[in-house]
């Protein structure tokens, strides 16, 4: 016994390393999106409320941006709802379909926090559960894709970036309409990877590259970027860079993507037999 | 001032910078994910050359679960700073002779000489980024990207300490 409390003198501060060390790794292993809410949830409301502070001062730097990006993006909608009009007053044209209905709905959104020089950026948007925002939607700006809501409060949500290890998105190219996965190699904040497409594909410098749909986050269509350059790598498939549409470090306005008919289309997915093995939809 | 006292405001200083000034740093291209620096542990390299080994585990883990609890990344920057907590006193017996510790200083520049804190603070800092980084990404794919965001990220954050070190130099007038 005299020779054990010993042993733990001699050693307690090796000992006391090894105790706090295990306690960090422990809280490392219960850093999972879900985890982080449920433990931090009230922290995130202080601490979302102070990046709200801080993201309302720095807002005004980056005004004049915005304020052209919006002028823009209200130019484009006011050219889509002539389009509609014109279709709809034209003599015997089609009307809004009323089988599928509408689709897709935005909510419009304000990054509160966020990061860009980690490998697995997150940000905070002002949206939360009273807003109807839930974890996995779609988030997007007139721009592009950004990032797929991860976690919610009340007020706020944690969406995982573009700019993330984890993130995986179908995406194809839009000119031949081949699919691919979209995700990021952790160097650039303005570049992506494009990974999968079978090499016997036709790809140009240039293309553009959006999201093809197959999910229930994003519609069709959606810009991610254009093709900067790519190469073969080993195996059949092509690597290409995608150099990105957004600007992730001036993120300020965002929509999230509600996909209406969430709930049936992950039920007929469910149902799918070795649903594991596809390519999972969320990826 | 109350040392405690001062030496607790330093530690608030150091994580709000941190978490409030650091994190937020942005730079152009490829730059930008590979210098991320760590500045805060500026404080755990700056405590008293006599602390216990314990006394230090203790503030290295409450300093970086701090760090951990404002930035989101919980466990990292712990298991990081307890990391370098656990080595300090090692690195420091082996770049100060035993009869030249003097138990009150802070091994800083002015204590230690340019070249040995340059020596100090790189060993340190060096392992606590590469330990934050590799755990932040949790894989060896792609080593080579890891090491070299721990090695750029360790230079500036050694080149920022030097700047805080030589703005804070009156506090330590005294000991030259």
């Amino acid at each position: 016994m005299g020779n054990l409390i010993k042993f733990i003198l001699r050693f307690r501060g090796f000992i006391l390393f090894l105790i706090l060390e295990g306690i960090a790794v422990t809280l490392l292993s219960y850093n999972s999106h879900y985890q982080q809410t449920q433990i931090f949830g009230a922290l995130q409301a202080v601490q979302s409320s102070c990046y709200e502070f801080a993201g309302k001062v720095t807002a005004y730097l980056a005004l004049k941006d915005e304020n052209e990006l919006l002028l823009r993006e209200n130019a484009k909608l006011r050219n889509m709802l002539d389009y509609y009009q014109s279709i709809e007053n034209a003599p015997g044209a089609a009307r809004v379909s009323s089988v599928e209905g509408k689709l897709f709905s935005y909510t419009p959104a304000r990054v509160v926090s966020g990061t860009t020089n980690r490998q697995n950026n997150y940000f905070v948007l002002n949206v939360g559960e009273w807003q109807n925002v839930f974890p996995e939607m779609g988030v997007a700006t007139d721009n592009g894709v950004v990032g797929i809501v991860v976690n919610t409060s009340a007020h706020y949500a944690t969406v995982m970036s573009l700019l993330n290890r984890s993130f995986k998105i179908s995406a194809r190219i839009r000119r031949s309409g081949y699919l691919g996965t979209l995700m990021w190699d952790g160097r650039s904040y303005r570049e992506a990877i494009l990974a999968e497409v079978p090499q016997h594909v036709m790809v140009e410098v240039g293309d553009t590259v959006e999201t093809s749909g197959y999910s229930a986050m994003f519609p069709e269509g959606i810009p991610i970027g254009t093709i900067t350059s790519y190469e073969i790598k080993k195996g059949n498939f092509h690597e290409i860079r995608v150099q990105l549409d957004v600007d992730f470090k001036k993120l300020r306005h965002v929509n999230v993507i509600k996909f209406m008919h969430t709930a049936e289309f992950k039920e007929l997915e469910q149902a799918l037999p070795a649903h594991q093995n596809t390519q999972q939809h969320n990826e | 001032m109350n040392k405690w006292l001062q030496s607790i405001l330093f530690a608030l200083t150091m994580v709000a910078a941190q978490v409030f000034l650091f994190n937020n740093v942005q730079l152009r291209g490829l730059l930008n994910s590979l210098v991320a620096p760590c500045v805060y542990i500026f404080y755990l390299l700056m405590l008293p050359m006599g602390i216990s080994k314990i006394n230090l585990l203790v503030v290295s883990f409450a300093l970086g679960l701090g760090v951990d609890f404002l930035s989101g990344t919980l466990g990292q920057n712990t298991a990081a700073c307890v990391l370098i907590g656990f080595i300090r006193p090692s690195v420091v017996k082996r770049l100060v002779s035993k009869e030249d510790i003097d138990k009150s200083l802070r091994p800083s520049i002015y204590v230690l000489g340019m070249y040995r804190f340059l020596a100090y603070a790189l060993v340190l800092s060096l392992a606590f980024h590469l330990a934050l980084f590799f755990l932040e990404i949790f894989t060896f794919y792609q080593t080579g990207l890891t090491l070299l965001r721990a090695l750029l990220s360790s230079v500036a954050a050694i080149a920022i300490m030097i700047l805080l070190e030589i703005f804070f130099e009156k506090r330590d007038k005294r000991y030259r």
